[in-house]
């Protein structure tokens, strides 16, 4: 109820503060295009993944994520241990 | 010289055998019969002669019998009694074979090879020739056809085994008064005390006794059991007959077995009345227990229906109290659980969010962001369905499509289209499997490569 209550007024600021926009949408051909560049490109990833298990690609993804990243991740790791006086990390 | 010799001593052993010959012919009564134990065995062989022609004249019929012996009766069958004659062998031994005897009383003896001397004559009456327990006028009568001796000199009886003197011979209760005729048959009258577990034996001496050396010692025995009544033989009950003296005697007797008999009488009356007054008790504390129950059947029924409902009560009271504490038990424990689970899910409802409202949350403020933003929440739109995208390729099939081709409004082919998937899925699935067999050995090397690059990337900066 608490979290429900913060969240829902944190909506209702959200919508206090953004209600006076009103902007167009995107003309309808160009979402017609846009949506027929999608049908392609679903058509091409079932190509590619019909050469690929994609179950595994599914279950690497993450990790591909994380390490292509681990330096910013170390970093933050480090950072974050440094503040833990009693650890006596430099 | 040798045929001198053996004529010699063939005339002298005629001579020592012819001479007794006529000696023993000539006075039978007189010759001594009897072979004494201590008797040597160097004049063994004249003796034995001499008891032959002895024997020999004695086998005589009996129709000249001048003391006839009391007549009865058979009361056995001879079933398990035995006769037997007891003697001395050459060498001293006493010795004893048994002689036949049929069911009507016919014994017959033959006389054995080692046959030296006479010691008895007994007759044993086993347990089944003998009736039931109890005191009995007994009587017993051996009439020889041919004579064995003309004076039996003693005659015992025995209960079981028979009892030996040192000299070996028998001894037992001896009976005086029996009666024989000089011709080899005696009478025997006694009271006996049967009992069926012993034998009855009775022996018969006699100075001397002239066993046939051929031919056989045969007759007849005689035996009789007789309870309740006193004996009527007319040779005891007619005074004419019986001298004064020997009837006066025969009377005592008689008076002497009454008094038994009415002694064995009285006996069997007290045991009988001990038996009445034994069985009279039992069946008065048969009696007793019979109306003790059913005097007291009512209060006893009464006790067992009162003892049957005490007891279903308490069970029913056990029980009552057992379902009341376990209802109270549920009761408790419900509620015990009720207030937990209220605490439990007010605290989480409290902290919480139910799992719904996330979703209806992002739902409402995308479609009201997507509303006041316009064109600026398209990019945001192409990002969530790039990842949809991404996250759903597998379950889009690949499909070649081929547009229409029309040339000055004339349509050459129309728009055509092939899935790639269902093809090679169902013609090409084992290469399906080994390309992706190869690429997944791929990726997992590619990412190991990665995971070695980034770590000196790192490590080694």
């Amino acid at each position: 109820m608490i979290v429900e209550s913060v969240m829902n007024l944190f909506a209702s600021a959200l919508k206090l503060i953004f209600g006076w926009i009103s902007l167009p949408s995107l003309p309808a051909d160009v979402e017609t295009v846009i949506d027929q560049l999608f049908q392609y490109m679903a058509s091409g990833m079932g190509f590619v993944f019909l050469f690929f298990n994609m179950s595994l690609v599914k279950l690497m993804l993450p990790f591909v994520l994380v390490v292509a990243n681990f330096d910013k991740v170390y970093k933050l790791v480090m950072y974050v241990l440094r503040k833990i006086p009693f650890l006596g990390i430099e | 010289m040798k045929r001198i010799i053996s004529v010699f001593m063939a005339c002298l052993l005629s001579c020592f055998l012819v001479v007794p010959a006529f000696a023993s012919v000539a006075t039978p009564s007189n010759v001594t019969m009897v072979r004494s134990n201590e008797a040597s065995s160097s004049d063994w062989d004249v003796h034995e002669a001499a008891d032959r022609l002895v024997n020999y004249a004695s086998i005589m019929p009996l129709s000249s019998v001048q003391n006839p012996l009391p007549s009865f009766s058979n009361t056995t069958s001879f079933q398990d009694t035995y006769i037997y004659i007891r003697y001395y062998d050459m060498s001293g031994n006493p010795k004893q074979f048994k002689g036949s005897l049929t069911s009507s009383g016919a014994f017959s003896f033959s006389r054995p090879s080692d046959y030296a001397s006479f010691r008895d004559v007994m007759v044993v009456i086993g347990r089944y020739g003998q009736p039931d327990k109890g005191t009995y006028n007994f009587k017993l009568k051996i009439a020889p056809n041919n004579a064995g001796t003309d004076n039996w000199t003693k005659v015992y009886y025995h209960y079981n085994r028979v009892s030996q003197n040192a000299t070996g011979l028998s001894i037992g209760k001896q009976i005086t008064d029996f009666i024989q005729d000089g011709f080899g048959g005696v009478y025997v009258s006694t009271v006996v005390d049967v009992n069926p577990s012993q034998n009855l034996t009775f022996t018969f001496n006699a100075d001397s006794f002239l066993l046939p050396a051929s031919g056989t010692w045969n007759g007849d025995l005689y035996i009789s059991f007789a309870v309740s009544y006193p004996d009527t033989e007319p040779d005891i009950a007619d005074p004419f007959v019986i001298p004064a003296d020997e009837a006066t005697a025969e009377n005592t007797a008689t008076i002497a077995q009454n008094t038994s008999y009415l002694i064995n009488g009285m006996n069997n009356v007290a045991e009988t009345l001990e038996e009445i007054v034994a069985t009279i008790s039992n069946q008065l504390a048969a009696l007793w227990n019979q109306m003790y129950n059913i005097m007291h059947k009512e209060q006893i029924a009464n006790d067992d229906k009162n003892t049957n409902q005490i007891t279903q009560n308490a069970t029913q009271n056990a029980q009552d109290i057992i379902d009341n504490a376990d209802e109270n038990t549920d009761e408790v424990t419900s509620a015990i659980e009720d207030h937990g689970n209220f605490i439990i899910n007010g605290l989480k409802s409290l902290f919480i969010p139910s799992d719904e409202y996330f979703k209806e949350y992002f739902d409402d403020l995308y479609e009201w962001f997507s509303d006041r933003f316009g064109f600026l929440s398209f990019p945001l739109d192409l990002l969530v369905e790039l990842v949809d995208l991404f996250a759903n390729s597998s379950e889009v099939d690949c499909i070649l499509t081929l547009p229409s081709f029309s040339i000055s409004g004339y349509e050459l082919w129309e728009d055509m289209s092939f899935n790639l998937t269902d093809f090679l899925e169902e013609y090409f699935a084992f290469l399906l499997v080994a390309i992706r067999t190869v690429t997944s050995i791929y990726l997992i090397m590619s990412f190991v490569h990665l995971c070695e690059r980034k770590y000196d990337e790192v490590m080694m900066n």
